[in-house]
């Protein structure tokens, strides 16, 4: 977090709405994608991204200004979307943490093949056809590059369960790569 | 893990990091500040409007409570004989006020019991608004 973002959480948070629009500015972007990644509807996206920022700003008082406010903004989303679908976390209960998961924090660079715009957009469908647990994980991990101990405490989850929904996911997406490229090497 | 997997999951990695952000419904921003500055407006005219419900209730009930002592005292010095004979009405021998008739008394008595009872009802009425009322910043807190 940058001093003038302190700075403007402090401002904001001794009253000052112009300081909070500036906030706003800034992360209602993510907020809204992590919302519309989720839950796949644009008004319930929208809905959530506006009820987050409202529980933001009466919340602001008891925020430490240390902390990251876009984690913070993250977690009001995730507990909004947790209302709005019962049944997500509900899916993440369900997810055993598997002992045999070990996620390496990057994958290695073996060989990059040339991302075709197709197969850019396939991969795009792919992660939009995984259930909302997966499509949140994977929106955590990958659009502002959380650590897994972060997706854990945005999504108040275990880490084995983090670990876990991430690798059934990427375990997914890869089986659809794979058929992919076969369908096309045919 | 076999290479190949870990390319495709580098693929896919690589991929996903660049995917590009929907873009903002317009106005958002607005509607946001909208939303804070319509709830801050709610809070203040809810805070004024409790400091008035107690007044309301308070001074309707005290009013009530002056003209049913003020009915009672002047009945018992009807009782007593105090009073002008031919009226109701609390004529005390020290005021010199003359007596009244039989037909102003009673327009006194129907003028006084009506002030009474618009009195109680409006109690009431304010009794039941703010007991209707009180959950609702109860709500609030409990959300916060």
């Amino acid at each position: 977090m940058t001093q003038a973002e302190q700075h403007l959480i402090q401002q904001a948070q001794s009253g000052d709405k112009a300081a909070f629009a500036a906030l706003v500015e800034v992360h209602a972007q993510f907020v809204y994608n992590l919302a519309l990644r989720t839950l796949s509807n644009p008004q319930e996206a929208e809905d959530i991204s506006q009820e987050t920022f409202f529980r933001a700003w009466k919340g602001l008082p008891d925020f430490r200004a240390k902390a990251n406010l876009r984690t913070w903004l993250y977690r009001i989303t995730v507990n909004l979307c947790y209302n709005r679908l019962p049944r997500l976390k509900a899916d993440f209960a369900a997810l055993e943490p598997e002992d045999a998961v070990l996620l390496p924090e990057k994958s290695r660079t073996v060989e990059t093949r040339m991302i075709t715009a197709e197969l850019r957009e396939q991969i795009y469908t792919a992660v939009d056809e995984l259930p909302e647990t997966y499509r949140l994980l994977i929106t955590l991990r990958h659009m502002d590059g959380y650590s897994y101990e972060e997706i854990a405490d945005v999504t108040q989850m275990s880490l084995g369960t983090v670990k876990t929904g991430l690798f059934r996911a990427r375990q997914r997406l890869r089986q659809t790569l794979t058929s992919y490229e076969e369908t096309n090497d045919e | 893990m076999n290479d190949s997997s870990h390319n495709t999951d580098h693929l896919i990695e690589k991929t996903l990091e660049q995917r590009p952000l929907a873009p903002l419904p317009p106005g958002f921003v607005n509607r946001v500040m909208a939303q804070i500055q319509g709830a801050e407006g709610e809070v203040t005219r809810e805070a004024i409007h409790y400091k008035l419900e107690l007044l309301d209730v308070a001074l309707p009930v005290l009013g009530a409570c002056l003209v049913v002592l003020a009915l009672g005292l002047s009945g018992r010095l009807d009782f007593l004989g105090i009073a002008a004979p031919v009226t109701w009405s609390p004529v005390l021998p020290i005021t010199g006020l003359p007596a009244l008739t039989q037909w102003v008394s009673s327009n006194w008595l129907a003028l006084i019991g009506l002030f009474v009872i618009a009195e109680i009802c409006l109690a009431a009425l304010f009794c039941t608004w703010w007991w209707l009322d009180q959950p609702l910043p109860l709500v609030d807190i409990r959300e916060t």
